[in-house]
């Protein structure tokens, strides 16, 4: 009797997976808002165009192009790559954290939050090296035998900076294909043409999907996880050790690590929450990216922007509990100097609007979360541009003092960065399945209470 | 198919238990699937059918449909042969930046006038400071002037062919362009004097140019050839009034006479070779 109903609800939950994976690998193969992603992919063309040519003017003429000079000698270019590196986070946390932690809602959302980490990580990592000056010696950052007997300086946290971003690549780039594996495989069997036939099943490396593939897989995974769990919280704090590691006043508060890892999670999952709305509303995917998705998605924002809010007041309270005059003119200038619209901005865009969130029937509401999740965006941007600038225009010297002001190349230098952001993610989300549908329907599974056998062996129903 | 076969159980329990799991009820399992596709397949063959049924492929076939038997094997070679141009990259990397190629050692540079430094400084003995004057004083060895030559030329091969674009460049004026053969990148500030006055003798870093028909570069130049020498310089330190001497065969013969010579010039010159490793000694 029990040994039937078991059966008959295998059999439903079967039919339910298969659904599930129909639902989300038709979608690269007939794509259903072509004329939508079209136009977006043009656009994306266009402003990758425009990246093309700024690098070009600015390779050509060099960094006097740009605004920066002494006293503000790190402009747009470092504020981005901040910016860049910051919301890549959201994804690392979202696939890696949770999945340790066995969080299933996960699955859902980690696929296209990767993705999103990986051109972020890619975005980020190439303004450094437009920012050099001298680009073509970029490689002088990797320790490698030469003949100048020269090695980078390891006590300097720009080597650490060359070593973390090229670390979250790599392991961004190896969880974000080892995820996607099943799925290649699955797209490759649905295939109706040669050509994704072959395409799809290169990638999918021979996947057959048999017990030890999927043992294999789960080892690799969640090894993988682990090594790229620490990276969320490594990367950006060493990132605000570029600031803190320096003698500027403005930047030695000792706050400024979990300041920014905390900062960077939270512009991360602005940006996640703005494309799940988005690709949920596009495709359709209201049973896969739930409202209560999006409420876990708001909840987290808010957590991780109440606990930036932190970072704010600790960073104030230690310039004033200091009553060094450095630390006390940087806030003053700050609060009320020449560039305070861009403190005010942050403070303002960061924590008003989000404390709508503090409402469910708000949180589940996609259009008022969007809002909220651009407003952060721009916020936390605003305050990249903050810490540097409002920091540096007023060195210890008065006979320093200077202002920067972006020229016309940096901000088309970023208007182009966020073609080099679009172009593959729209690739991403035409070409490959946007959503883990193999995990979604091992989370289906083991939600209802399905946990028979180890726990290692639950995912082989996909 | 499965479910038909096996109705009390679903698929994907089976697949748990076949993965690996050893119990009585496993075996059982095994050996009737085995039983059932054995025959056929072999039992490697039944898991992957099976695994292949769950992840929604109808048959199983559809792997050797797209790709052929060798295809595994042909990306394996592939991600290989990749491996091994990278390999290939970086040793052919390191080589050529040591090469003889990249920094000229024993490379002869052609000159408008072939002057031979082993005559002139092997066979007659002209001290190297007679034509290069400046190398005492200044940054630079600096080139002889055409009137440097002409102290001698204009008494002895007056007529020679060879000799030319000499008489030519007296004549007009007009230097004679020689090709540089021991140079330092402009960012490099290399100051001939310091060297001199302390002692470092020309052959350390010119070589044997008494020996030299014409005149090829002798050590290689490159940062890490010079960092050798400014990390730990006392035993290339010799007596300064013996400077231009080409041998020091003798002296490298006996290094116990001389064990001390350099440790205590460095102390009586006060050389720190801390502060000559950094940057701003070179480059400023």
């Amino acid at each position: 009797m029990a040994q039937e109903t078991q059966g008959a609800e295998g059999t439903q939950r079967l039919e339910r997976g298969e659904h599930i994976t129909r639902e989300i690998t038709r979608i690269p193969q007939r794509f259903p808002p072509e004329r939508v992603w079209l136009v977006c992919f043009a656009a994306s063309l266009c402003l990758l165009a425009l990246f093309a040519v700024s690098a070009f003017v600015l390779f050509r003429n060099g960094v006097g192009m740009w605004g920066n000079n002494i006293p503000v000698n790190w402009g747009l270019a470092i504020s981005n790559y901040i910016f860049f590196v910051g919301i890549g986070h959201a994804g690392t946390l979202i696939s890696a954290m949770l999945l340790i932690l066995n969080e299933h809602w996960r699955n859902a959302l980690n696929r296209f939050a990767e993705a999103m980490t990986l051109v972020a990580v890619i975005c980020a990592g190439l303004y450094p090296i437009l920012h050099l000056g001298r680009y073509w010696r970029f490689y002088w950052m990797a320790p490698y035998p030469n003949t100048m007997d020269l090695w980078p300086q390891f006590k300097s946290p720009l080597t650490w900076d060359f070593f973390a971003v090229l670390t979250y690549l790599i392991v961004s780039l190896l969880f974000w294909y080892i995820g996607i594996v099943p799925d290649l495989a699955t797209m490759r069997d649905r295939s109706k043409k040669r050509r994704g036939q072959v395409l799809y099943g290169i990638f999918a490396l021979g996947w057959r999907g048999s017990a030890r593939h999927w043992q294999r897989w789960n080892q690799a995974y969640r090894v993988t996880a682990a090594i790229a769990v620490p990276l969320v919280v490594s990367v950006h704090s060493e990132i605000s050790l570029l600031f803190a590691a320096g003698p500027i006043a403005g930047w030695t508060s000792t706050v400024f690590p979990p300041y920014f890892v905390m900062g960077a999670a939270f512009s991360g999952f602005a940006v996640v929450s703005m494309i799940a709305i988005v690709l949920r509303h596009a495709f359709g995917l209201h049973d896969v990216v739930t409202d209560r998705h999006l409420d876990l998605l708001a909840k987290l924002l808010l957590a991780c922007g109440l606990m930036t809010s932190f970072g704010y007041v600790a960073e104030a309270f230690d310039a004033l509990y200091s009553g060094e005059d450095y630390d006390v003119q940087t806030l003053v200038d700050r609060l009320s100097g020449q560039y305070a619209w861009s403190y005010w901005g942050a403070v303002i865009l960061n924590f008003v609007p989000l404390q709508l969130l503090w409402w469910k029937a708000v949180r589940q509401k996609p259009v008022v979360l969007f809002v909220v999740g651009g407003c952060v965006v721009v916020g936390m941007w605003l305050e990249r541009y903050m810490l540097l600038v409002t920091t540096l225009y007023r060195d210890y010297l008065v006979s320093s003092y200077g202002e920067y002001h972006a020229s016309f190349w940096e901000w088309s230098l970023f208007a182009g960065m966020l073609g080099v952001f679009f172009t593959p993610f729209l690739l991403f989300v035409r070409y490959l399945p946007m959503i883990s549908a193999f995990e979604i329907k091992e989370a289906l599974f083991e939600d209802r209470g399905e946990r028979k056998g180890k726990a290692g062996g639950a995912s082989v129903h996909a | 198919m499965i479910a038909a076969l096996f109705p009390d159980r679903t698929a994907e329990a089976l697949l748990i238990h076949l993965s690996g799991q050893e119990s009585e009820a496993a075996a059982h399992e095994k050996d009737c699937l085995a039983a059932i596709f054995g025959a056929k397949l072999g039992w490697h063959g039944c898991k992957d059918a099976l695994g292949a049924l769950l992840q929604g492929n109808k048959g199983t076939g559809l792997l050797a449909q797209i790709f052929t038997a060798s295809a595994d094997t042909r990306l394996r070679a592939v991600l290989f042969l990749a491996a091994l141009v990278g390999v290939f990259l970086i040793v052919f990397g390191g080589g050529f930046a040591e090469s003889t190629f990249l920094t000229a050692v024993g490379w002869f540079r052609d000159q408008p006038v072939p002057f031979s430094h082993q005559h002139h400084v092997g066979s007659l003995g002209i001290d190297c400071r007679y034509c290069h004057s400046g190398v005492e004083t200044s940054d630079r060895a600096t080139f002889p002037p055409t009137h440097t030559c002409m102290t001698c030329h204009s008494q002895i091969w007056t007529g020679a062919p060879i000799l030319a674009p000499v008489r030519q460049s007296m004549l007009t004026g007009k230097p004679i362009e020689w090709n540089r053969v021991s140079a330092v990148p402009d960012y490099v500030y290399f100051n001939h004097s310091i060297h001199i006055d302390r002692g470092v003798p020309c052959v350390t870093c010119h070589g044997r140019i008494d020996q030299m028909p014409l005149t090829a570069r002798a050590k290689p130049f490159q940062m890490q050839w010079c960092l050798d020498c400014h990390r730990d310089p006392a035993p290339h330190l010799r007596p300064p009034e013996q400077v231009t001497r080409m041998d020091w065969s003798d002296w490298e013969r006996d290094p116990e006479a001389h064990k001390d010579y350099g440790a205590l010039m460095v102390q009586a010159y006060g050389i720190e070779p801390a502060k000559l490793i950094q940057c701003n000694t070179c480059h400023r």
